[in-house]
């Protein structure tokens, strides 16, 4: 398992449209993707759009991003690349 | 705002009849529109944002959340849902087809905040998600909604 630590700079933070563009990343891969955020005591699904909206991220947030199978690396490099385009 | 709060009685239909995700929306919309708590305006965002952007609104398998920014067009914080009688189709490549419609509006970033959660955490319970799939009495969808509330 891989994890790494982001913060979130986008507008509005994790609201529909980048968690559902989050979760449409994360389901390409076969590693489970496990997200939690500082202050909230809780671990979402990084699949499940409703799992990552329960998190309330917003812009400024730290979350950490867990990755956990055969393709964790790349899986983990694609969510990373995803979150530093601030969900363009 | 409790979930229970913002979605009325007289918000929720059930077993409604639309050809697509545009008439679907539109219902969901009016039953808002209606009561002078949203304009027109908010829904054509909505579906305006859909056909730019893709249906990211269908935020689990068979639910969408129809929504736009406050400054389209909401007088109040307030939500309706419709389910519908045959599940239509939004293109979404996982959620499709979509059989219950949120239409959230909110006046603020803040002020839909709490419901919004209830809402979610209804969401993660399977259980009081089927009725929400197959209720056919109102009643029956607002005894979940007030459980979560």
């Amino acid at each position: 398992m891989i994890t790494k630590k982001f913060v979130i700079k986008n507008e509005h933070g994790l609201h529909a449209r980048p968690a559902s563009l989050f979760c449409s990343m994360a389901s390409k891969f076969k590693s489970d993707i496990k997200v939690k955020r500082e202050g909230k005591n809780m671990e979402a699904n990084g699949k499940s759009v409703i799992s990552i909206l329960m998190l309330e991220i917003y812009p400024g947030s730290i979350i950490e991003i867990s990755a956990n199978g055969v393709d964790e690396v790349i899986t983990l490099n694609a969510i990373t690349a995803l979150i530093n385009s601030n969900f363009e | 705002m409790l979930l229970n709060e913002m979605l009325l009685i007289d918000r929720i239909k059930v077993n409604v009849e639309a050809k697509g995700w545009e008439e679907a929306i539109d219902i969901g919309g009016n039953l808002l529109i209606d009561q002078a708590l949203i304009e027109k305006s908010y829904i054509e965002a909505v579906k305006q944002t859909l056909r730019s952007l893709g249906p990211y609104i269908v935020l689990a398998p068979g639910i969408a959340i129809s929504h736009s920014r406050p400054e389209n067009g909401v007088h109040k914080t307030c939500m309706s849902l419709i389910q519908l009688k045959e599940p239509v189709e939004f293109g979404h490549d996982t959620n499709d087809p979509v059989k219950v419609i949120f239409t959230l509006a909110t006046t603020d970033k803040e002020a839909h905040l709490q419901s919004l959660r209830q809402l979610m955490s209804l969401m993660m319970v399977s259980e009081d998600l089927e009725v929400l799939f197959t209720a056919k009495d109102v009643d029956d969808i607002i005894e979940v909604i007030n459980k979560h509330s």
